[in-house]
């Protein structure tokens, strides 16, 4: 087969269990953002906008609902014959099979996928992280280099650093320490989790790593720091622009609201370098808005039918909102049903919840249950009419 | 169940929908905010479970090829089956209504012969309707129909050309009387350009009318009312022919009813279109919109009322847009006034412009029209 000059590992296994009720049937990648948007869109379109064709996506938890999303990949244009979109789920051997133990591991035991392709470079992402980046010129500087290795890096502000891993570098961006979440952080260049890799280092240092009884096998906690300590050329890319990891509850729901209002930080609607999304799921008809609903300050999508109040929320694909039924700073996944004179504010609604009648969700109380006052309700839940549930609860199955 | 197959015919022009149709074939006329004409007729086949399909081409094609490609969106990619793209003979003449032209049908006969199947379904496309055709087979099947006509009581179109079916006691078709500019109180069983043929008895006819080959199809049946058992179905749901440009307005307008809406959109058959995936609606501070449909990648901060928006339309602050259909693409500038305009893709409308019509003749901005 043509050699590739790269192809992308794009992990996708993670539960976000900081997520909570979110993710209890889809991994984190495949959560909703922006209304219509899935999390693992920006990856993937990022991938087919870099001419990156050749994307490995390994699968571990919960991995139906997102692999019936991703499917083959044709949404992004990923489904050509020499190359394109894999999923790669866990797999059993003549010599038996484990889980993924770790990001490092995950891509050890798919060895044989990327020699199949036998690239020069491996890019690994992963598929939690909201940002547009065009990997080709991460690729080129990699190139330029000569590295090893080349890390995305992005300036954080000095109290958020020891969330990360954070680097430090020489005049030319050569790396010379990382450490992962440190306590006092000796510099502001966090890794955004997205590195290229040349093929034959990487594939001598994952051997290395999984002889190692000791290794978390992981990237950040082990890979990265040994081949720092066997001198590879291991450099820093600079990012600047948006990057968002919405790991937290609190941290998804305001990257969503940011995408609102007249600047936001993130525009979908930039024709030159566009997101795409797999909307050939459901063939769903245009918005009907009715003629005593008011909008404000919101994004509504196809299949939608408002007839009540809408203001500074994300409404998803297939949302039936009746009329006298107020929605404020929400985000409202897809196919929801909110019933007449029902109010919800500050909300995320999982997908295929009817909430009833005149039902109240996310109402004021002195102390709310979660100290960001931000209300879950779990996908394919029924709220009975009429009842209050209070800011900050999580209504879980 | 009959194993169907099915053609759509687009290889006809209509004078009084000329302007909408001048640069395109009437098939792809753009409809309902995301919708062309001709999605209509060819999901209610994809549907039914019709995996080959085939279009007879008008003269002026690209349109429709561009939006087709290879039936992706239809499902209609297949290896075994398909989209088939059936070349017309003869450009469309305009000046008469000839929608099945027989001799583009005989002209692609191997569509028929290969394709293995009962019975074809052959269909307009210009109507909105929402059609399951299962029924109809089924009735056929039961009552050894050799063809089945499909009519609709109380079906009115403003052109005023339509073909009355006459039928017996028992639903079979003995007469088909055209009324062509007769008076239009008549409503009664108008068909609706939707034929059900046996498959071998649709060769055997087309074969042996070579020497009559421009005639429709519809003569054709009518020719052969005494030798074969052609009946006729009632259509008993929603469904709306577009021959002029006042159909299209009042069709367009009525998708607002909820009765419509529930009929046409929201039930569990869906109407496919091409997927152009573009980012949600973004409804700004000052939006109002009332009663109105919106596709998607829309920014609005004007006012729209009984209206429908396509795709990638943006409406600035203090435009009012009242009974307006717009175009993918159009821009509104800021203060402009529009009331019952129709505005083909992509017109820039500069701000302070104000449009005006009245409702019962709207007023049409063709593609490419600098305001």
């Amino acid at each position: 087969m043509k050699r590739k000059e790269c192809v992308a590992m794009l992990l996708v296994g993670g539960q976000g269990s900081r997520l909570k009720c979110l993710t209890a049937n889809i991994a984190k990648p495949g959560l909703v953002f922006g209304s219509k948007y899935r999390i693992v869109d920006f990856c993937l379109s990022n991938c087919i906008n870099s001419g990156i064709d050749t994307v490995g996506m390994l699968t571990q938890y919960k991995p139906f609902l997102l692999n019936s999303y991703v499917g083959l990949g044709s949404a992004w244009d990923l489904d050509i014959d020499k190359g394109g979109l894999h999923i790669l789920p866990p797999y059993q051997g003549p010599q038996g099979g484990t889980w993924y133990k770790g990001t490092a591991n995950s891509i050890y035991q798919n060895f044989n996928f990327i020699d199949q392709y036998n690239p020069k470079y491996v890019l690994i992402l992963s598929g939690d992280h909201v940002y547009k980046m065009d990997y080709n010129k991460m690729l080129q500087e990699h190139i330029d280099k000569n590295s090893d290795v080349t890390i995305a890096v992005l300036d954080v502000p000095y109290e958020e650093a020891s969330r990360f891993g954070i680097m430090s570098v020489d005049e030319e961006d050569k790396i010379t320490k990382f450490i992962e979440k440190p306590k006092i952080p000796e510099s502001t260049l966090a890794s955004m989790g997205i590195y290229i890799f040349s093929w034959d280092v990487l594939r001598d240092a994952l051997i290395v790593d999984e002889s190692n009884p000791y290794s978390e096998n992981d990237f950040g906690k082990n890979v990265i720091p040994s081949l720092l300590m066997d001198n590879k050329r291991m450099y820093a890319y600079r990012f600047e622009g948006y990057w968002k990891d919405v790991g937290t509850i609190e941290s998804y729901y305001v990257a969503n609201m940011e995408l609102l209002g007249d600047s936001p930080s993130l525009d979908l609607f930039e024709k030159n370098f566009k997101i795409s999304s797999n909307s050939n799921t459901d063939a769903r008809p245009p918005q009907y808005i009715g003629a005593k609903s008011v909008i404000k300050n919101s994004f509504i999508c196809n299949g939608c039918t408002i007839l009540g109040r809408v203001e500074n929320s994300l409404i998803s694909p297939g949302v039936t909102i009746e009329e006298g039924a107020v929605v404020k700073d929400s985000i409202v996944f897809p196919d929801v049903k909110i019933l007449e004179n029902a109010k919800v504010n500050k909300t995320i609604i999982g997908e295929n919840v009817v909430v009833g009648e005149g039902a109240a969700i996310g109402t004021a109380t002195k102390k709310p249950l979660q100290p960001n006052g931000i209300t879950l309700i779990e996908n394919n839940l029924e709220i009975s009419p009429k009842i209050r549930i209070a800011a900050g609860s999580e209504i879980t199955s | 169940m009959l194993k169907a197959i099915g053609i759509i015919s687009t290889n006809y022009r209509l004078n009084a929908i000329e302007r909408l149709s001048e640069n395109r074939p009437l098939s792809t006329v753009p409809f309902g905010c995301r919708y062309r004409l001709i999605d209509f007729a060819l999901s209610n086949m994809v549907n039914a479970g019709i995996r080959s399909v085939g279009v007879v081409l008008p003269y002026r094609m690209r349109p429709l090829l561009d939006h087709l490609s290879a039936g992706k969106a239809w499902n209609l990619d297949r290896h075994l089956g398909g989209l088939f793209m059936l070349p017309s003979v003869t450009p469309a003449l305009k000046p008469k209504v000839q929608m099945f032209c027989v001799r583009d049908i005989l002209a692609n006969i191997e569509f028929l012969t290969t394709e293995d199947a009962d019975v074809v379904i052959i269909t307009a496309s210009n109507y909105v309707f929402n059609m399951n055709y299962s029924k109809i087979l089924k009735k056929h099947e039961k009552n050894g129909a050799d063809i089945t006509l499909v009519y609709k009581n109380g079906l009115k179109s403003n052109i005023k050309v339509e073909s009355k079916l006459m039928m017996d006691k028992s639903g079979k078709v003995n007469g088909i009387r055209k009324t062509e500019d007769q008076d239009t109180s008549d409503l009664e069983s108008t068909f609706a350009d939707v034929f059900v043929f046996n498959r071998k008895l649709l060769i055997d006819l087309i074969l042996r009318s070579r020497d009559t080959e421009f005639k429709d199809l519809l003569d054709l049946v009518e020719s052969n009312l005494k030798d074969k058992i052609v009946l006729g179905y009632e259509y008993k749901d929603y469904i709306k022919p577009i021959f002029t440009l006042e159909d299209y307005y009042e069709t367009s307008m009525e998708l607002m009813n909820p009765e419509v809406k529930a009929e046409l959109f929201d039930w569990e058959e869906k109407i496919i279109t091409k997927i152009k995936d573009s980012p949600p609606t973004k409804y700004k501070e000052n939006a109002i919109i009332k009663n109105s449909y919106v596709a998607s990648g829309c920014i609005l901060d004007g006012k729209v009322t009984n209206s429908l928006l396509f795709r990638n339309v943006d409406v600035s602050k203090n435009s009012r847009l009242s009974g307006c259909i717009v175009m993918q693409n159009c821009k509104i500038g800021e203060n402009s006034i529009l009331e019952n305009v129709i505005l083909d893709k992509g017109i820039n409308i500069p701000a302070n412009t104000v449009l005006k019509a009245q409702a019962d003749s709207p007023m049409y901005l063709p593609k490419g029209v600098v305001v």
